[in-house]
Order: C-alpha cells, then structure tokens, then sequence
C-alpha cells in the first residue's frame, strides 16, 4: 500500500475551492470519490499510523515536563526520531495518514455548511433572508458564484484554464469596447490585476493561476443581476481567451 | 475572502530578492548541537555566499492577500497593508497621554511587530512566489501546519511539482515528490536557533527516504526596506 500524497494535496485544494466558490455539492463529490478510492481499510491504517506517531509525540511531551528538560522541542523530535527509525515507521506514511484526516476533517465540514444553508436562520425573515451563493458556470465551462453585499458584488470564480498574461488576453478590447478605462495596476505571468471604470461599471479584478475574485459595482436597477452576470462572464472569457 | 479595494496598487520598492542558499545542507546524522552550528554556519556564510539572486520579484499585494487567505495559518487579514508596513520598519503610533509617566515607567507610544503577522507573511511569500513567480499549480500546493499544531508529524508545506517546475531551485532534475518545506518568518535578526529546528524537523521526515527538504527564510531588510528570502535545502 503506498498512497500517492500528492493526489491527496490537489483533493484537499479542490474540495477548498469548491467550499471557496459555495459548491458544496461538488465538494463532497470530490471528498467522497477520493475517501472511496483508498478504501475504509487503508483510510483505518493511514489515520493509525498518524495517530501513532502523535501519541508518541504527546507521552515524549509529557515525559519532558515532568523530568523538567529545558530544551523540550528539540528533545521531543530527537527521542521521536530514534524511535521511528527503532520502529521502521514511515514518516511520510504519517503525511499521508494526515492528509487523510483533513479529507475526514473537510467531510465533516461540508455537512455542517450544507446543514447550516438549508436552515433558516432565527433572524431571518422573508424580507431580509441572506441568499446563498448560487454557482454559475458559463459556456467557455468556468465556473462562478455571486454574493450581492450591502454596496457591491463579490463574485468569486475558478477557470478552467490559467489567466492569460494581459497582453495576450483580450482585456484591453473588451473595455474599448465597454468604453471603460482600464487601470492595470499589476501583470505577471500568472497574476493579473486590474481595475475597469466605465459609466455603468465598476470593476476590480484580482487574477491569480486559475482563481478570479471580481469587486463590481453597477447603478441598481431591476436587472442588476442580469448585467452583473453579463459583464462576469465578458471579463472571464477574456482572462484566459 | 474579499478583494481589498484600494490597498492593491504596487508600491515601490516592494520588491523581494530571492537567494539560494549554494551547498545542500546535510541532517541525515548530525545532533542536535551539529545541526546548531549548521544554523550558525548558515547565518554567518549568507552574506558571502547570496549576491546573485535566484529570483527578484516586485510583489502584486493584490495577489499577496489572497495568497494569505489561501495558504497562510493564522487568521490575520490584510497581510498587504502589513507588508508594508513591516518592509518599511514603520510602526503605528499609538496615543500618549499629556502628563509624565512615574518614574521607572515608559508609555507605549507605538506598537511592536507582531510574530504572528511575521509568520503570515513568510508563508504567504512562500506560496506567493511557487504560484506566481514559479509556475506551480495552486492545487499543488498543501498547507498542513495545522496538523503540525495537533502533534502530528508533518511539515509546514507539501509540494506536489510533478512538472519539476522547481528543479532549479533544488538544484536537481528529478527528485522523490512531495517536496517538504518549512517556513520561517522573521523581523529581526535571523534566529539560528528557529533554523536548526526546522532542520530537526525535516530531518525527522527525509529520514526514511531521499525526499528534499526546502527551508523558506523570509527575513526583513530594514536598511534596504524590502524583504530578502533565503531558500536552503536540506537532504538526507
């Protein structure tokens, strides 16, 4: 049995992004495709043999206090050392074991928050009622949600591709063509920063490898959403085409 | 996670040399006390050794923060603003009263540097720099300083380049995966005994197979105000 950690690390930041963007139903796919894939054996003996090497940590913590050793840390990693190697023990059989219990730890989460939206809060009447996250996904596949704030829309979003350098994305044209001024205020390779003041549109827009966070402000009006909708899915197409 | 308005505009003279550390530090057999005096070494040889940066980056904040939000442990916002400030040395004043303090007694008149914000940012130039200075995917990247908190063995980060997208900075082309890196932080001087821990620490993991160990010392440089990272990678 020799897991593949790094297979567990892109499971744990899927399932993160997945509770980032409010697609909690997504989450749970991932955590529980990957917790079925190891098994419920070896998800028995990864977490064991974490939990081992913690109880070990634990009785060496305890044994310092009491015999009043001043350099505590040292000597607990020391004495955990000898007996690892003594016992054959894996320490990377421990990582994994970890990474394990966080997809356990996450799993729990995620039915806690699932709980938690299908319940209505006390302070919540039918007037002031928080709408959830609804998650959107447009036709280039990429995936967003929108929370309308007090004074702006926070949209969050993940693509299915990396952001595109400024100037290989079409950013520039597509606030020519909105009559917006853009403020590029950072561009790497992999990071874009950008702000866009138009008439009808406020925009700032922080791209990092394949996450989009977008600030808007739009006038109200009665399709407020709609323009909002509209004018996301403009600025991810042109992220990444 | 909320997009900072306003604070994202890069600042000049936020800028981070990144040196690598020449030889691989060896823990395999070394003591406690050896792997002290390795630290010490470390420490003493960095200004001969680090001219040439491996990489120099001027830091999006923008792009900082969410790499705080993401990949930092502590809950400490607006990791940007603090960036700042503590690149610069700059220390809010805080108010002082109009009459004397007793004798023997000083008034606080401006707030100290936190260890805590210090630690955020040495983690969130960790991730910043894989992320948007080195190429690794997002998903790579795992955080488990939180298990380390609980007692378990674990290292501060895992890093899963199965591109080998850092084989210059470990300075090989192909190496066992997950990378395992600690992360230090620090506003003073370097401290050689937080480094000789960390190698404990990695010493500890790389034991039973050849896996790299990486050590990210994220130190501020008062006189040039900015920050230098030093990366040391520690093997078997």
């Amino acid at each position: 049995m020799d897991f593949d950690t790094s297979d567990l690390i892109r499971a744990i930041n899927e399932t993160n992004d997945n509770i980032w963007l409010g697609d909690f139903n997504r989450a749970k796919e991932i955590v529980d495709s990957k917790l079925e894939k190891i098994g419920q054996n070896d998800i028995l003996v990864l977490e064991n043999a974490a939990q081992e090497i913690r109880r070990k940590t634990y009785e060496l913590r305890r044994i310092a206090r009491k015999n009043g050793i001043k350099k505590k840390r040292s000597w607990v990693l020391a004495q955990l050392f000898q007996d690892l190697a003594k016992k054959e023990i894996d320490p990377v059989k421990s990582i994994t074991g970890v990474c394990v219990i966080n997809l356990l730890g996450l799993k729990e989460m995620i039915g806690l928050l699932t709980e938690r939206s299908s319940q209505k809060r006390l302070d919540e009447t039918e007037n002031n009622q928080k709408e959830e996250r609804m998650v959107h996904t447009d036709k280039l596949g990429n995936r967003y949600s929108l929370d309308r704030l007090s004074d702006r829309w926070d949209v969050r979003a993940i693509l299915n591709k990396r952001v595109q350098p400024l100037e290989r994305s079409k950013i520039r044209k597509l606030s020519v063509e909105r009559g917006a001024f853009l403020e590029v205020k950072s561009e790497g390779l992999r990071s874009n920063v950008f702000e866009l003041f138009g008439r009808d549109i406020y925009a700032q827009t922080v791209g990092l490898n394949k996450h989009v966070e977008i600030s808007m402000r739009v006038p109200k009006s009665e399709d407020e959403e709609n323009k909002v909708i509209k004018f996301v899915e403009e600025i991810l197409d042109a992220l990444i085409s | 996670m909320s997009v900072s308005l306003g604070a994202s505009a890069p600042i000049r003279g936020l800028n981070v040399d990144l040196f690598v550390y020449p030889p691989a530090i060896n823990v395999g057999s070394k003591t406690e006390k050896q792997l002290k005096y390795e630290a010490n070494t470390v420490i003493t040889n960095i200004p001969n050794c680090c001219h040439i940066p491996f990489k120099r980056f001027s830091v999006n904040l923008a792009s900082l923060e969410v790499c705080n939000s993401r990949f930092s442990e502590k809950q400490v916002t607006r990791i940007d603003d603090n960036f700042c400030y503590y690149s610069y040395g700059r220390r809010l004043p805080l108010d002082k009263p109009a009459w004397r303090a007793p004798k023997g007694a000083r008034f606080l008149v401006q707030k100290t540097f936190s260890g805590d914000v210090s630690g955020e940012i040495g983690e969130s130039l960790f991730a910043y720099f894989l992320i948007a200075e080195m190429g690794i995917d997002w998903a790579d990247i795992g955080h488990t300083r939180p298990g380390k908190k609980a007692a378990f063995l674990v290292p501060d980060f895992l890093i899963s380049d199965s591109l080998f997208g850092l084989a210059g900075l470990v300075g090989k082309t192909n190496y066992p995966l997950p990378l395992l890196a600690e992360v230090k932080g620090f506003t003073g001087k370097l401290d050689p005994g937080r480094i000789a821990h960390a190698f404990e620490q990695l010493k500890a993991l790389i034991q039973k197979r050849s896996y790299v160990g990486l050590v990210f010392l994220a130190a501020r440089d008062l006189h040039r105000r900015r920050y230098n990272a030093y990366v040391l990678r520690v093997e078997k």
